[in-house]
């Protein structure tokens, strides 16, 4: 009896891991790191008394328990959090060159950028949460998770055009 | 264009999808009059479909105790795991960490790349053409890794006693670095995968019916995912990487320090 309760558990909990690791890896940006991280989450999942049996709350508690785990980890390693760009000019990033666009270089450049902004970014593009649900997440509210993420992405792209290592390459359209 | 923050976060709204039907249309319009709009709403939806794949391949993970960290922190997780209960032991149990017969045999010929010596760069390579039907039956697409410094040297079978059947592609590195690649027949054992093992970086991705694995020893974790993930794409997409990550990958080569293995 005791076997097929976890084993259901197991089950419920496996099919949100890849989300968790990509949700980690934005937390903690190193796959090993990451992947401990998602192991953490998983055994306080498993060992807690009370569990949301709402599929859309246990997803939320989930990645909680994740966000959770990550900020001990941080500071146990007494990590600081770096703040996203405050800059208001969007100008830049409007028809940024799409070429540059393409899961490597996002990959890389999600891994280049502020916690707070690639958190966001990956809360509401990776992992799939509304902005209602990011904001209960973070403990925000909504309004401040549309501006964050619209800065977030701003930062990302900037970056993105960066990564060949030479003078931003945007392109205008006509 | 006015391009300020506001429109820009409501663009951003716009293509997630959390703009109520009114501004949802308003945005719809606004789009359909200015091409610029229009231009940066693609290249938002395409920056968010991209995200949403950045980690699509990512390894797989699973329930079992930490494979770092050391032993104190393993025995605290699986004392833990005795307070949680038998139910949390047994998901923990069935999911203990171990080598794969296909892992053990990859990483074997990998050390025997690393300890033998090196071909000069440049001496003529069998062609992967042949050598893939010969030993797979069908042509197999290897990734050029000239960008990360990495010549081709050699191509060789893999023994039938080690349980599979197919390739060992060697790189060498311009300082030295030493690469390998398996490609072998996919079966249900080779999930993708990265990880790394007692030193070696190890990369794993399917393509149609094939199963390479990427190994380097020494190399920077971060050069290392770099050259995996465009490999990978390249394999998959059967034609070389477009010249930003071709790039990317000089770049990355120049600013890293020679592999350690």
């Amino acid at each position: 009896m005791e076997t097929r309760v976890a084993n259901e558990a197991h089950r419920r909990l496996s099919k949100y891991l890849p989300r968790l690791f990509g949700y980690a890896v934005s937390l903690v940006r190193d796959d090993d790191q990451a992947r401990d991280l998602v192991q953490e989450c998983a055994l306080r999942a498993l060992r807690a008394r009370s569990v949301p049996s709402d599929e859309a709350a246990y997803r939320a508690w989930l990645f909680a328990i994740l966000r959770n785990a990550a900020t001990d980890a941080r500071r146990r390693r007494r990590g600081e959090t770096a703040a996203i760009g405050t800059e208001a000019d969007t100008s830049e990033v409007w028809g940024c060159d799409d070429r540059y666009i393409a899961s490597v270089t996002v990959q890389q450049a999600l891994r280049r950028i502020p916690d707070d902004a690639r958190e966001v970014i990956a809360l509401v593009d990776i992992a799939g949460f509304s902005y209602a649900e990011t904001a209960a997440l973070l403990g925000v509210p909504t309004g401040t998770v549309m501006s964050r993420l619209s800065r977030a992405r701003q930062t990302l792209l900037r970056v993105i055009a960066r990564t060949p290592g030479r003078p931003l390459q945007l392109r205008r359209r006509s | 264009m006015r391009t300020g923050p506001d429109r820009w976060q409501r663009l951003n709204a716009y293509v997630d999808g959390e703009l109520d039907p009114e501004a949802r249309a308003e945005i719809a319009a606004e789009i359909a009059r200015d091409r610029e709009l229009a231009a940066a709403a693609a290249t938002l939806t395409q920056l968010k479909a991209a995200t949403g794949q950045a980690f699509a391949d990512a390894p797989a993970v699973t329930i079992a105790a930490p494979r770092r960290g050391g032993m104190r922190r393993a025995a605290a997780i699986l004392a833990m795991t005795a307070a949680a209960g038998a139910a949390v032991a047994a998901v923990l149990l069935t999911a203990a960490p171990s080598l794969p017969p296909h892992l053990d045999l990859a990483i074997s010929r990998h050390a025997a790349w690393v300890a033998s010596e090196a071909p000069a760069r440049g001496e003529p390579v069998a062609a992967p053409l042949l050598v893939g039907l010969a030993r797979l039956d069908r042509p197999v697409e290897l990734p050029d890794l000239r960008d990360s410094g990495l010549q081709l040297v050699r191509i060789a079978a893999l023994d039938e006693s080690g349980g599979a059947t197919g390739l060992h592609v060697s790189y060498l590195g311009s300082r030295g670095c030493r690469v390998s690649l398996i490609v072998v027949k996919a079966g249900p054992d080779h999930a993708p995968l990265r990880r790394e093992i007692g030193g070696t970086e190890v990369a794993r991705w399917t393509a149609e019916d094939l199963a390479y694995t990427l190994l380097a020893s020494g190399m920077p974790k971060e050069r290392f995912a770099l050259i995996a993930t465009s490999a990978e794409e390249a394999v998959r997409q059967r034609r070389p990487v477009p010249g930003p990550v071709r790039e990317a990958l000089r770049r990355e080569r120049d600013a890293s320090t020679p592999c350690t293995g």
